[in-house]
């Protein structure tokens, strides 16, 4: 039993780092709106939707944390962030979002992304504010924020849909359910 | 006094989710009391060797992931318009001849000019040091245009530090500093300022900004003023920590509204920004 539970551990820290290296990759490869989806962010949405977040939070948060090490902002602003959109979008899912149609899915997509990158701007805003002294939003990150909420929202539901028509297919444990 | 449930199904479905709910806030709670924890950890500085084991051990791929968009970059640029490229090609040949009769003259003019400040005993005030540095890679989330460099507050970088590529080609400043690596916000991010200044005949200033996609903007210029597409736009000296003439790019189009009291100047970047493998970060002493 504990052999299999430090398997899971290694496998889940595996995985995560596995996601750690498709962001480096997709922030540094991928061309303009490609390069705005957010792994981690969209990880933490797929634990919501596929109610497994319990299981990966511990994981979402130390991927988070070590994504800070390669960022702009103060260390814990991504991280804070991260932990307030997950805490809306699950109470979301829970007590409103009960449907798990793929336009509820696309739509919780957007809301996680915006409660994100939402509070992101406020710490932002605050931090610039007292340490720079200013802190502009024009258009061109207005748009880069509008790309990033479609592009997430959409991969999220891509990947609920093929979950969806694959997952259950694919998996033994229904296959002996059945008989 | 009056139930708030209509049936038994409702009451444990209400009680039920409180109870999830209860658990729930209690994980993030706990997780959010660990965030405050590190951040706390942080500011004393006692995550600096987690902090340095851990980029040490991801930097590699952040390279490579660079290299290749650097190469992915330049391939397709060839393969879009093979036409374009080799016009460009050609151009950039005529430049370099041109270049080289000019920097030929200017080399005779740095000489005299040093002959000439050891003739009047001339001490230069300030003493530029470059601290070159590798790019390590972009910034993880799109969010904001900046670069990842290898060299932090043990080689002496220091935050508002200007970077440059080449000869004196300003890509940006930095804006965080690590023990062993730093941020640099590059010239067309949307949080950018850079006291400018055009080399036209009335010496313009104005302030650089990005935030316009690829390309930047050139503000609060005199609406008096004469400026050509074509003229380069250098550092003016006039911020803190930035010396002048540092170049930052050539003007490509003038916007000077009647309405408006200042004219702009939309300017492209003296580099590639996409394409930096190598940068100097220059240090004032």
């Amino acid at each position: 039993m504990k052999a299999k539970t430090i398997l899971l551990v290694i496998s889940r820290i595996l995985f995560m780092t596995i996601l750690f290296i498709i962001q480096i990759f997709i922030s540094n490869l991928l061309p303009v709106p490609f390069n705005k989806i957010n792994v981690i962010l969209l990880a933490m949405m797929a634990a919501l939707v596929f109610s497994i977040a319990k299981d990966f939070l511990p994981y979402l948060f130390g991927l988070s944390l070590l994504t800070e090490l390669f960022h702009v902002t103060p260390f814990g602003f991504m991280t804070a962030s991260l932990l307030v959109s997950m805490f809306i979008l699950e109470w979301l899912l829970v007590n409103v979002l009960t449907n798990r149609f793929f336009m509820i899915v696309f739509i919780a997509g957007i809301i996680g992304v915006f409660s994100y990158r939402l509070f992101y701007i406020i710490l932002s805003y605050f931090w610039r504010a007292i340490a720079e002294g200013s802190f502009v939003i024009n258009s061109a990150a207005l748009l880069g924020f509008g790309q990033e909420i479609i592009m997430n929202a959409s991969a999220l539901t891509l990947i609920y849909i093929a979950a969806s028509l694959f997952l259950r297919k694919l998996n033994p444990r229904y296959v002996i359910n059945d008989y | 006094m009056r139930c708030k449930y209509t049936n038994a199904y409702e009451l444990y479905e209400y009680h039920g989710i409180m109870k999830f709910n209860k658990r729930r806030d209690k994980m993030y709670i706990v997780f959010g009391a660990i965030l405050v924890l590190l951040v706390f950890f942080n500011q004393l500085g006692w995550l600096n060797p987690v902090k340095s084991g851990l980029r040490n051990i991801f930097a590699p791929i952040f390279i490579k992931s660079s290299g290749i968009s650097v190469k992915v970059g330049e391939g397709y640029e060839f393969f879009k318009n093979k036409d374009g490229f080799f016009i460009a090609y050609n151009e950039c040949r005529n430049q370099i001849e041109s270049s080289a009769v000019e920097s030929s003259k200017i080399y005779l003019l740095q000489e005299e000019n040093d002959n000439l400040r050891a003739t009047l005993n001339f001490k230069e005030k300030t003493k530029i040091i470059p601290i070159v540095s590798r790019v390590v890679g972009k910034n993880i989330e799109q969010t904001d245009q900046a670069l990842i460099i290898d060299t932090g507050a043990k080689d002496g970088v220091a935050k508002d530090m200007p970077v440059i590529v080449g000869d004196g080609i300003l890509i940006g400043k930095i804006i965080k500093v690590e023990n062993d690596m730093s941020i640099v916000r590059l010239i067309n991010d949307s949080q950018s300022k850079i006291a400018g200044a055009i080399l036209n005949t009335d010496k313009s200033l104005g302030v650089v900004e990005g935030g316009y996609g690829l390309s930047v903007k050139m503000n609060f210029i005199p609406r008096n003023e004469n400026i050509q597409v074509g003229d380069a736009i250098v550092t003016s000296g006039l911020e803190t920590g930035i010396t002048r003439g540092l170049l930052i790019g050539t003007v490509t189009a003038i916007e000077n509204e009647t309405y408006r009291p200042f004219q702009s100047a939309v300017l492209t970047p003296g580099t590639d920004l996409d394409k930096l493998t190598l940068v100097s970060v220059l240090r004032t002493e």
